[in-house]
């Protein structure tokens, strides 16, 4: 339900390798310069497939690479230093 | 009192406002034009706290430079599940100099704002102080409202209404109205000067407004088109 409603994802580089799906809450979106930030930052990390913030719901979306060690902690600590605040994590897959 | 109504500032600018502080290994180039004076400034985020920049800024009625490092501190930040707020400390040292002499000169100052999709606040002072050219304290105070709350990606607009106070100076008070436009991958081109206010109305002076433009450094692309518009500024200035 929570992946289903979340738009199209913005991929970084083509492919069809299979991958993991992880949900973040985010308080502190408000607007496109913060999802733009996200963007930028998580593409920085390598497996990171496609990113995609929705302003709505508040939830950044990443799609890593399957087998990709990126741990919540991390997450967490990227976000932060972009300057929001994590409040929950989901882990899906596709 | 003076008050000064300008019908229309009309700027494409991008988001409704600078944040001074952005994101570890993020550039930003602001360009801001005011009423008196037009200034640029290129930072680099060093730490999601601090940002570090240079900045040149041209006084046009005293025909004074200023050339300074500035030193901007995000001090804390609310981030609420639908709003953000922050305040920060804005800080720059460096030189004044103008056909004939060069003095020190230093500016210091506190911003407070707050958003969400829809509202802006921001409110900003700013003391100035180089010896014998340029002295003010200067007050800002911004609200806007996004008439519609646009996705991720679309087209961006604010209304916005901006005052400007200066006890130090005979024009102590202006009002501006602003339109600004953004769009997340719009490119700002690196013009350097920008004029303000298409049509004005006020009372015995043809000053014109404030406009500023935020231009993303292409060392980085990260702020391309999303690098935020707002070091505002009082365009009130008393001289030393």
């Amino acid at each position: 339900m929570l992946f289903a409603a979340t738009p199209a994802l913005a991929h970084h580089e083509a492919g069809h390798a299979a991958v993991d799906k992880i949900a973040v809450s985010v308080n502190g979106l408000v607007c496109d310069f913060c999802a733009r930030a996200l963007e930028k930052v998580f593409y920085k990390r390598d497996g990171v497939e496609g990113v995609d913030v929705n302003l709505d719901t508040k939830i950044v979306t990443l799609e890593v690479v399957k087998g990709t060690d990126i741990s919540d902690e991390e997450i967490t600590e990227l976000i932060t230093d972009s300057g929001y605040n994590v409040t929950k994590i989901s882990r899906g897959e596709e | 009192m003076r008050f000064f109504i300008f019908l229309l500032a009309l700027s494409v600018s991008l988001p409704a406002y600078a944040r001074p502080v952005s994101y570890p290994g993020g550039w930003m180039l602001m360009v801001m034009n005011d009423a008196d004076s037009n200034a640029a400034q290129l930072n680099y985020t060093l730490t999601p706290r601090f940002a570090l920049g240079i900045q040149h800024e041209y006084f046009r009625d005293s025909e004074i430079h200023m050339d300074a490092v500035t030193v901007d501190n995000l001090l804390k930040r609310w981030n609420l599940p639908d709003s953000q707020a922050n305040l920060y400390l804005k800080s720059g040292l460096g030189a004044a100099y103008g056909d004939d002499e060069t003095n020190p000169a230093a500016y210091t100052g506190m911003e407070i704002d707050w958003e969400d999709r829809r509202f802006f606040t921001l409110y900003e002072n700013r003391f100035f102080w180089a010896e014998e050219d340029e002295r003010f304290i200067s007050h800002t105070a911004r609200i806007g409202v996004a008439p519609y709350v646009g996705d991720y990606g679309d087209l961006h607009t604010w209304l916005m209404l901006q005052a400007d106070y200066d006890a130090g100076k005979d024009d102590d008070f202006s009002l501006t109205p602003m339109v600004r436009l953004f769009k997340d991958d719009y490119l700002v081109r690196p013009v350097t000067t920008w004029t303000a206010a298409c049509c004005s109305i006020s009372h015995g002076n043809s000053k014109g407004g404030r406009n500023e433009k935020t231009v993303p450094d292409n060392r980085n692309d990260a702020f391309r088109g999303n690098a935020s518009a707002g070091a505002s500024r009082s365009g009130a200035r008393r001289r030393g």
